[in-house]
């Protein structure tokens, strides 16, 4: 933790080997937490490019006090958010899109990752996406239940009751597959 | 179905790895976004950047060769991080957890830990083991002072407003109230405290510090840095101070105190083996709701504003001073407030302070704030004492003059102004120690009672802060009229100009400022 805690100090000052140290920290957290949300290889590396950028050009006039880890796991999540949004302005059912687009394996090795991450990710993909998001803020993000909940700006029992039902499904998606 | 833990394990082992071409681009995009103002939030073109002409993509396209011809993996060798580092990292941390076990041989071992939330400014402290008491005498005149052991447990809670201490032991509950400039005093101060806890003698001796070695916790790698001096007062005594940090990562591994006795050698007084920044503090640990079964002495409702953590000090007649966290204006000058209690203090308040005067001498109360000593780099045992050959050689002092009493629930509080020799800046090093001089009626000669805390004010902020303390401390509730920064910058002018208080007042505390500076001790690695 103090580590970052330098990183950010470093990076504030202008030094761009914090930066690089941040980013090969970060970028397969990152991209785990994306593909859990998404379960999509190209949204997954868009989001994390968008988010590390938007980071990078904050430069001197970044502040933060608290995580590193939680902020940019939350700016991750952000993104995805704004994608979903804007997909479902567009008219698109995303859930079912990308649920759909979850039975196939992440395409061309852009992003590495062995069978059974690949089945957790499509597993994850047929959760509705408030139980998805909790799970993998919780579980691949690592981050606390009060930090999701501050996150998403709803109540400590909701997140509990989110993340509690989406074990359950997921247990019985991946009853007799593993 | 699977079990539930099955489940989870999975998930949390689910893992997603950029390809070495993805991350090599996504790396470049990065390196070529630093520095330039945010633009369009999605995936910028590296060859659209290539190909701009502006002084910004020209700048862009140097950064982006740099990076692909120079890009490598992280290298942390050329860039160890230093105890500066760690110091750095605390300041501007969210929470700060430290947890810490003295040794003070195998009869008195004592944990500490403590939790700072910065950020909501918060604050708990927890106090466990065996303690020292100075043990009752049977002889009627006392005699020998001897300490017999007891068992205690103490938790503190501060939630910004209110002060909850929990006694374990008694299973008591007691309130206290925290005054509106003591609160914005522990709040721009939490982040020392939370130093102080976690490094306690890095602020005033960093340079100091020498790397002596490395080592390993955990298999991970730390350099060690170390202080080593001689107790001044006891030149044969030598302590260490030992702080593990990590090259690498900049955590704070481990630190050890240590003393040395010329027949046992090097002995272990105390282990910090949690120094952690930004963890989650643990659900409810800043509540101040008190358990059930424990015994409330009071309530949030009635809970006073004199605190027993006050600095204070007592005489044998059982006479008890208190005094309050002060007011530093820009020059240095302090504007401290006191009060006195006990079976002494038995005089008529309107006959005792009939003759005080607006910066005349201080009341003759049978215990009074005499002074103050503005001196970097000391302890005190009973006298002030330079911590080490290594303290800055200097000491200024500050002559106190009344200002007003006032009378709050049948006491008496002294408002006095303490005047530093020459004009201080506040917030530097010279304000970090401020010893409190106490003079005792029926024992003239002055002695330290502790470390007075000040919040520094400026004139824009002064007549509110002033008010409000006013309100708390004072039947009448106003400040006079004639107590505005002006008038008390004024005064210390004049208080300053008067060499004749400050020759007086070095003479009376000669006792207990003229001590020799200790021998230099050779670091050996």
């Amino acid at each position: 933790m103090i580590e970052d805690e330098l990183l950010k100090l470093r990076f504030k000052a202008g030094r761009i080997d914090a930066l690089q140290r941040i980013y090969e920290k970060y970028r397969d957290y990152l991209l785990t937490l994306a593909m859990a949300m998404v379960n999509d290889a190209a949204t997954a590396e868009d989001v994390v490019h968008d988010a590390f950028v938007a980071f990078a050009q904050s430069g001197a006039r970044f502040r933060l006090r608290g995580s590193l880890r939680a902020y940019l796991a939350t700016c991750v999540v952000n993104r995805i958010r704004d994608r979903m949004r804007a997909r479902r302005r567009q008219g698109q059912a995303l859930d079912e899109e990308m649920t759909l687009e979850s039975d196939f394996d992440p395409p061309d090795g852009r992003i590495l990752s062995d069978e059974r991450s690949r089945l957790v990710g499509r597993a994850l993909a047929r959760l509705p996406e408030e139980q998805r998001e909790t799970i993998a803020l919780h579980l691949n993000g690592q981050l606390k239940f009060r930090e999701i909940a501050r996150l998403q700006n709803i109540p400590l029992t909701t997140v509990r009751g989110r993340y509690r039902h989406g074990i359950e499904k997921l247990r019985s998606i991946l009853n007799g597959r593993l | 179905m699977e079990p539930e833990d099955k489940i989870r394990g999975l998930v949390q082992a689910a893992s997603f790895k950029a390809s070495p071409e993805v991350d090599k681009a996504l790396w470049t995009e990065i390196s070529t976004a630093y520095g330039t103002l945010p633009a369009n939030s999605g995936r910028t073109s590296l060859l659209r950047a290539i190909l701009g002409t502006t002084p910004v993509r020209l700048a862009a396209v140097a950064v982006v060769l740099a990076a692909v011809v120079f890009w490598r993996p992280f290298d942390p060798a050329g860039k160890a991080y230093a105890l500066s580092d760690a110091i750095a990292a605390i300041n501007q941390a969210r929470t700060i957890h430290v947890h810490t076990t003295l040794k003070k041989g195998k009869a008195y071992e004592q944990i500490y830990e403590y939790w700072y939330d910065l950020e909501q400014i918060r604050e708990y402290t927890h106090h466990e083991g065996t303690f020292a008491k100075v043990a009752d005498s049977p002889e009627p005149h006392g005699g020998p002072v001897t300490f017999e052991p007891y068992r205690g447990a103490v938790t503190t809670v501060w939630d910004g407003q209110y002060l909850m201490r929990m006694d374990h032991e008694k299973r008591t509950v007691r309130f206290a109230r925290l005054l509106s400039w003591e609160q914005e005093l522990r709040r721009r101060r939490m982040a020392d405290l939370a130093l102080n806890a976690a490094l306690p003698d890095v602020l005033q001796y960093l340079r100091y510090y020498t790397k002596i070695g490395k080592d390993t916790i955990d298999g991970q790698l730390y350099d060690i840095w170390r202080r080593e001096w001689r107790i001044s007062f006891e030149s044969e005594v030598r302590q260490r101070y030992d702080i593990w940090i990590s090259p690498i990562s900049g955590e704070i591994g481990r630190t050890r105190r240590w003393l040395h006795h010329a027949e046992a050698g090097w002995l272990l007084q105390s282990e910090t083996d949690k120094i952690e920044i930004n963890q989650e503090p643990p659900a409810g640990i800043f509540a101040i709701d008190p358990p059930d079964d424990y015994t409330q002495e009071n309530s949030k409702a009635t809970a006073g504003i004199l605190r027993d953590d006050f600095l204070q000090a007592q005489n044998r007649q059982g006479c008890r001073l208190k005094v309050l966290p002060g007011f530093m204006l820009e020059d240095g000058s302090i504007l401290a407030i006191w009060t006195v209690s006990g079976e002494a203090d038995q005089s008529d308040p309107a006959k005792a302070h009939a003759h005080l005067t607006w910066g005349g001498p201080l009341p003759q109360a049978p215990l009074s704030l005499f002074g103050l000593l503005f001196v970097p780099g000391v302890h005190i045992y009973g006298s002030v004492a330079f911590e080490d050959e290594n303290s800055p050689d200097m000491m200024i002092h500050a002559v106190g003059r009344h200002l007003v009493s006032t009378h709050k629930a049948g006491r008496v509080y002294h408002w006095a102004l303490y005047v530093p020799r020459r004009v201080i800046k506040s917030e530097t090093p010279e304000t970090l120690n401020i010893v409190a001089v106490v003079r005792d009626l029926q024992n003239p000669a002055a002695r330290t009672a502790g470390f007075l805390w000040c919040l520094p004010v400026s004139s824009e902020r002064f007549a509110g802060d002033l008010a409000e303390a006013f309100r708390d401390l004072s039947d009448n509730s106003d400040a006079p009229a004639s107590m505005d920064y002006e008038s008390l910058l004024r005064l210390a002018r004049n208080i300053r100009s008067d060499k004749r208080l400050y020759k007086d007042f070095a003479e009376e505390t000669k006792r207990i400022t003229d001590i020799p500076r200790p021998e230099p001790v050779e670091i050996v690695p």
